[in-house]
């Protein structure tokens, strides 16, 4: 047993990528480039990848679970390629209308289907992860229109969009730029995208050097929020020693002290502190005045009696 | 001009070509401070205030806040998705050209920034994606993470509130976001001032300094 202190970084052991693109421009081929990856053909399209590998052709949800059950089926595997999660989630909606039609009347997701095929998308994924796998979710594009603009996206059917949206740590669109295959993970005005490691965008081996090119960026990817969860730990110890300090401060002097130091502080730790400070100072009824920029003790009535008194 | 990022975003809504919802007098009420908030917004406002100081607002069997309350049914399961180490409300501003955007965070803990929104409707995770809200956050307090977690509500005819579930997702900044923010800005400058707006977010600016 393990436990992980308050201020600890929470490393993600298996991000899930999701990459969409237009079809025929070798999707699952890289999705054949992940480390030890087993494709489930949900699109039946597997056969035409250049660089295959182990794949299972998906017919029903039924294949699915039978998959689930048998946990030495997976063993081998270290990525599971969804491919394509669009098909994936039709499947499931299938199998909704098949074991639960007043959930699908007439085939077509009531608001609690969609409800319904959320939550198990959301558990399979899961699941998924718990067992250790890293999940790459592939899915074809499709062009929305964004007022004036035109805006590509995952062609998910509904609902379901969001979901997905939300369990992909990453989302990289690839697209051809003259004869270069260009994988981009940044959101731009043409495409969505979800980048946390903050990759430019970057040109995509031919098929037949690109054999690794997903392993590589999972373990990047892997490391990079690793990263950020490292780093806002350290900030968020920073925080805490600036709030036990100003626990201790019960003088007018220590907070205006403390004023150019939080000043000095990294842009993202200088608002928690300055709140931090505001708060305290106002328990101790001291004001802030805005022109001087300083806190200033209370005029207090029973100090001015003195005065008039002596 | 000092401007929210409120004002901003609900400019970048009206400015949407295929958006007939929003009437120009309710940007322009937003963006002067006059508009009068919906149902929606005040309950959202209260829900707020509760899970920043759930002890401040508690009442035998839940909470209450201004005309609203909330059965501990509903408030807990989204206490539990809070960190109580953070910060609740710091605010910051930036300056871009002669504009100073400010932002308020709901929650800031280390590098990490949470954005609590409540919905009477179905969730949708596009309409928080497309919103200028999060990049603005990312550009201004500079956090690593930004996460929304949408609580989903429901409001029987008796007023009673209920919860039908959590929804939260995390974004990230992007190479060209701070790009996004500066021509957002200066669209809206250059709205504030085609509809006189200017003289007013001027002397707000110079109220702030």
């Amino acid at each position: 047993m393990k436990i992980i202190k308050a201020t600890d970084a929470i490393p993600v052991d298996h991000p899930v990528f999701l990459v969409f693109g237009q079809p025929g421009i070798c999707k699952s081929s890289l999705g054949y480039s992940a480390k030890n990856p087993l494709l489930l053909d949900f699109d039946k399209g597997a056969h035409r990848a250049a660089n295959r590998r182990d794949s299972l052709v998906i017919d029903t949800w039924d294949d699915i679970v039978e998959l689930m059950k048998s946990t030495d089926a997976l063993k081998g595997y270290d990525t599971i390629t969804v491919d394509t999660v669009g098909r994936c989630l039709d499947v499931m909606t299938a199998d909704i209308a098949l074991n639960d039609p007043k959930k699908a009347p007439g085939g077509n997701l009531s608001q609690q289907g969609w409800g319904v095929l959320k939550n198990r998308f959301r558990t399979w994924t899961s699941q998924l992860r718990a067992l250790g796998k890293d999940v790459l979710l592939i899915a074809h594009d499709k062009e929305d229109k964004d007022g004036e603009t035109r805006i590509v996206r995952p062609d998910i059917v509904g609902g379901s969009y969001g979901e997905v949206m939300k369990i992909a740590d990453f989302v990289g669109y690839v697209s051809m730029n003259g004869r270069d295959r260009v994988l981009d993970f940044n959101p731009t005005d043409r495409w969505v995208g979800k980048n946390p490691a903050g990759w430019a965008p970057f040109k995509v081996p031919p098929v037949e050097k690109a054999q690794t090119v997903m392993a590589q960026l999972f373990d990047k990817g892997r490391e990079a929020l690793g990263k950020i969860s490292e780093a806002s730990a350290q900030a968020t110890q920073q925080v805490e020693d600036w709030r036990s300090a100003i626990e201790t401060y019960t003088k007018v002097e220590e907070f205006n002290k403390a004023i150019p130091e939080i000043k000095k502080l990294p842009t993202a730790l200088q608002p928690q502190v300055a709140k931090l400070l505001m708060d305290a100072a106002g328990g101790h009824e001291f004001v802030f005045d805005k022109v001087k920029k300083q806190f200033l003790s209370p005029v207090r009535e029973d100090a001015n009696a003195a005065t008039v008194l002596s | 001009m000092r401007i929210s990022t409120t004002a901003i975003e609900s400019f970048r809504l009206w400015s949407d070509p295929e958006q007939e919802w929003m009437d120009e007098a309710d940007l322009i009420a937003t963006i002067r401070g006059t508009s009068v908030p919906s149902h929606g917004v005040l309950l959202g406002s209260a829900f707020g205030k509760v899970l920043e100081a759930p002890d401040t607002y508690a009442v035998p069997g839940g909470f209450r806040c201004q005309d609203f309350a909330f059965g501990s049914d509903v408030v807990t399961p989204c206490l539990e998705v809070i960190d109580r180490r953070g910060v609740f409300e710091a605010k910051a501003q930036k300056t871009y050209g002669d504009c100073d955007v400010v932002a308020r965070a709901d929650h800031l803990l280390g590098l990490h920034l949470s954005e609590f929104k409540t919905t009477l409707s179905t969730f949708d995770a596009q309409k928080y994606l497309d919103s200028c809200q999060w990049r603005f956050y990312f550009d201004i307090f500079e956090p690593l993470i930004v996460t929304y977690h949408v609580f989903c509500l429901s409001e029987a005819t008796n007023g009673v509130i209920s919860l039908r579930g959590i929804e939260s997702f995390n974004l990230y900044p992007y190479a060209e976001l701070h790009e996004d923010c500066r021509d957002l800005v200066a669209r809206f400058a250059a709205y504030a001032r085609l509809r006189g707006l200017d003289a007013y977010l001027q002397q707000r600016q110079k109220d702030a300094a």
